[in-house]
């Protein structure tokens, strides 16, 4: 390896699914590639071995991270116990425990695969209803980037639906929606009197045979990990890169960034396990290493012309976070729902996902939740020293009657809610790790009182006992607005390409640069943003 | 935990299986009660008794040998209270485990038998997030709704089963 020269076109840092699909997009226009990414690669089959042989304890309580052994050059999140890489602080800190995964293909290894395109009010926030900020671009700057990613990833939808509201397409999706199971059937027919309208979710899965992977088979084990590839994760798109020419190094952690007079990016160093250094040259940078880990890169490569931080004039880097601050709920319904027919991510009611109540206070996107209620059920069951027949009837009837829903709220892209460098807490390598201060803020809390109503009403309607609600906001991994997007480079760290207004030759292809958080899973977005930024790199390459 | 441990600590053990994979996992340093194989006749004692203690008579017997280790590991009385429960069900004195759990409020050794029912049904003998798993997908707490829901990570015949009507809650299948 020190004898190998690291250079390339393009240097990206980060394999997940944003680093891998803007990776694939260069590779296929014949640019050189070099992927690297700080964590390990995973092998699929291993990682569901180790979910098997996970506790019942984590199983039941939906434990996501211990499948991922975490190496010590590149620790991500666990809660299982709770490792404090990330350390959250704040009245909200609860809302940022993050769950990532680091090495090639990212979190996209654990993710549900919903696949929600923004709507066009997402984008034009503050200037639709005076609070938030814009994105630098339209939604009809990104349709076309949607598709793309939507057909690279194999998106299935709900073609033929009119949904109200939805963001307007002008092709279908690649796929058709899977079937509902009869959770999901008896959820949506339960709500419609109460005027919800539960409708499909667009999602990152197999339908149908596409793109040599197979069609979902209902493992329903998708978080953590789906056994048989039928759900699309960033390590597919990396590998067609691969195959392409693209060269990745897995557990290479960049550390240091090295610029010009002009400010351009000449080289960026990175420690290998032994914490050996080695550099690696490019014409242009990427970094796509997710909305927690791109900011804590450019605020501790900071040097002597960049002293705030890289790509950091404005002060902008780290601050803003948001993700959407969740309010869970569980109880046991009257009659059976059975939980767990198909994916774990099905449908939701979007009913609330716009209109001008978001002057006032978060839109809102309320879910079903279809993971399987087994592990919790038998647990549950276990702890109430039942035996024969009885534990029996007690475990089927808990499988059959235990319902999960909740509330996601959109934030407000807010300075104070910010990411510093620890000043305590550091690696193995001697990095710092990320510390998050959190509010989800008025906004947030003023939609939190109806929330709460929406779910008691739905569980009522159920007939729910053993109600619990969950008094705090839970985390949904959606991380967004650390690497801000903007026109003016006094408060936002990229334009609407991803390219950072301080350095000419790097782009920062993250949900980071997401201005407004909208109500649904932020990946989709994040993707066709990664996959714009390639596109202004292939027309950076052909005026060079 | 280093990656080392972590992998050694989750190193897979295939236990023989027709139709399912058996799966198992041993702690990175093999424990004195795992090392030493039960007595055939301790262990075929433990087993019988799982069998009245679970109301079902189909298990395996690789996982009731980890399980038989484990929890003699964990609790030094094991051995004796198991031999104690196997003398009260002894000549067919209980005829199920609902008799048998009658017969014992109030006796500590109630805390025994609902201690090698858990393990069965949950697979650990220890609680929380550092318990070593010695069955997954045969741990009876997945079966009493295997026929609605799938153990995790297995599909039941391909895809859109999921379309399919589900059975009564009242229809238990057997296992």
């Amino acid at each position: 390896m020190a004898n190998e020269k690291l250079s390339a076109d393009v240097v990206i840092v980060g394999a997940g699914i944003c680093g891998s699909l803007a990776a694939l997009e260069l590779a296929r226009a014949g640019i050189s590639v070099l992927l690297l990414d700080a964590g390990p690669r995973y092998d699929r089959a291993q990682i569901v071995e180790n979910w098997r042989g996970m506790p019942p304890h984590n199983k039941a309580f939906y434990d996501y991270a211990t499948p991922y052994p975490v190496v010590p050059w590149a620790p991500h999140t666990t809660f299982f116990p709770e490792n404090n890489y990330l350390i959250v602080k704040g009245p909200d800190a609860t809302a940022y425990k993050q769950g990532i995964i680091k090495g090639v293909g990212g979190t996209t290894w654990h993710w549900a695969a919903s696949s929600w395109r923004y709507l066009p009010n997402d984008f034009r926030l503050k200037s639709t209803y005076g609070v938030g900020r814009d994105y630098a671009i339209t939604y009809d700057d990104l349709e076309p980037y949607y598709y793309a990613a939507e057909v690279e990833m194999g998106v299935n939808g709900p073609n033929g639906m009119d949904i109200v509201p939805s963001a307007p397409r002008k092709n279908p999706w690649p796929m058709d929606s899977m079937p509902y199971g009869y959770g999901d059937r008896r959820f949506t027919e339960i709500v419609k009197p109460l005027g919800y309208d539960n409708t499909p979710v667009p999602q990152g899965r197999n339908s149908r045979p596409y793109d040599t992977r197979p069609q979902c088979c209902g493992n329903n084990n998708c978080m953590p990990i789906c056994p048989i590839g039928a759900m699309y994760h960033g390590i597919y798109s990396a590998q067609k890169a691969e195959a392409l020419g693209t060269k990745i190094i897995e557990n290479a952690v960049v550390y240091s960034i090295e610029t010009d007079d002009k400010n351009r990016i000449v080289a960026m160093n990175y420690y290998d396990p032994d914490k050996q250094s080695h550099r690696v040259t490019a014409k242009t940078f990427v970094i796509a290493a997710n909305g927690i880990e791109t900011p804590k890169l450019l605020l501790l490569a900071a040097n002597d012309k960049n002293p705030n931080g890289i790509a950091n004039s404005s002060d902008q880097v780290g601050r803003n976070m948001m993700d959407h601050p969740g309010i869970g709920m569980s109880f046991q319904s009257a009659e059976p729902i059975w939980a767990g027919g198909g994916s774990v991510q099905m449908s939701s009611i979007t009913n609330f996902r716009d209109g001008p109540f978001r002057s006032e206070h978060s839109a809102i996107q309320i879910g079903y939740n279809n993971t399987a209620q087994n592990s919790r059920a038998g647990m549950k069951a276990l702890s109430m020293g039942l035996v024969g027949k009885k534990l029996d009837e007690e475990i089927r009837r808990r499988a059959a009657h235990g319902v999960d829903i909740y509330v996601n709220h959109e934030t407000l892209a807010n300075p104070d809610n910010r990411l510093v460098l620890s000043k305590t807490q550091k690696d193995a390598l001697g990095i710092p790790h990320p510390e998050v201060t959190y509010d989800v803020g008025e906004y947030v809390r003023q939609a939190a009182v109806s929330s709460r109503e929406h779910l008691m009403t739905i569980a009522n309607a159920m007939g729910g006992t053993e109600i619990e609600m969950t008094p705090y906001f839970t985390p949904n991994n959606h991380i967004t607005g650390g690497t801000i997007m903007g026109n003016d480079p006094k408060d936002s760290v990229v334009d609407g390409w991803l390219r950072a207004h301080d350095h000419e030759n790097l782009f920062l292809a993250t949900g980071g640069a997401m201005a407004a958080a909208g109500t649904v899973n932020s990946t989709l977005t994040m993707a066709a943003l990664a996959l714009r930024a390639a596109d202004a790199i292939k027309r950076d390459m052909k005026h060079a | 935990m280093s990656e080392k441990t972590l992998m050694s600590r989750r190193r897979l053990l295939l236990n023989s299986g027709i139709s399912v994979i058996g799966l198992s996992l041993l702690p990175a340093i093999a424990s004195p009660a795992l090392a030493s194989v039960p007595a055939n006749d301790a262990l075929s004692g433990f087993i019988s008794f799982s069998r009245l203690a679970t109301g079902h008579n189909d298990l395996d017997e690789k996982i009731g040998s980890q399980l038989y280790a484990a929890l003699s590991a964990k609790d030094a009385a094991f051995t004796d209270n198991l031999r104690k429960l196997v003398d009260m069900v002894r000549g067919g004195a209980h005829a199920d485990v609902e008799s048998l759990d009658a017969a014992l409020t109030g006796n500590p050794l109630r805390d025994t038998l609902l201690g090698i029912i858990k393990a069965w049904y949950s697979g650990v003998v220890e609680e929380g997030t550092g318990a070593t798993v010695y069955a997954f997908e045969k741990a009876l707490m997945y079966q009493p709704a295997r026929d609605v829901v799938v153990i995790p990570t297995f599909a039941f015949n391909g895809p859109d089963y999921w379309v399919a009507e589900p059975n009564p809650v009242s229809q238990m299948p057997r296992f």
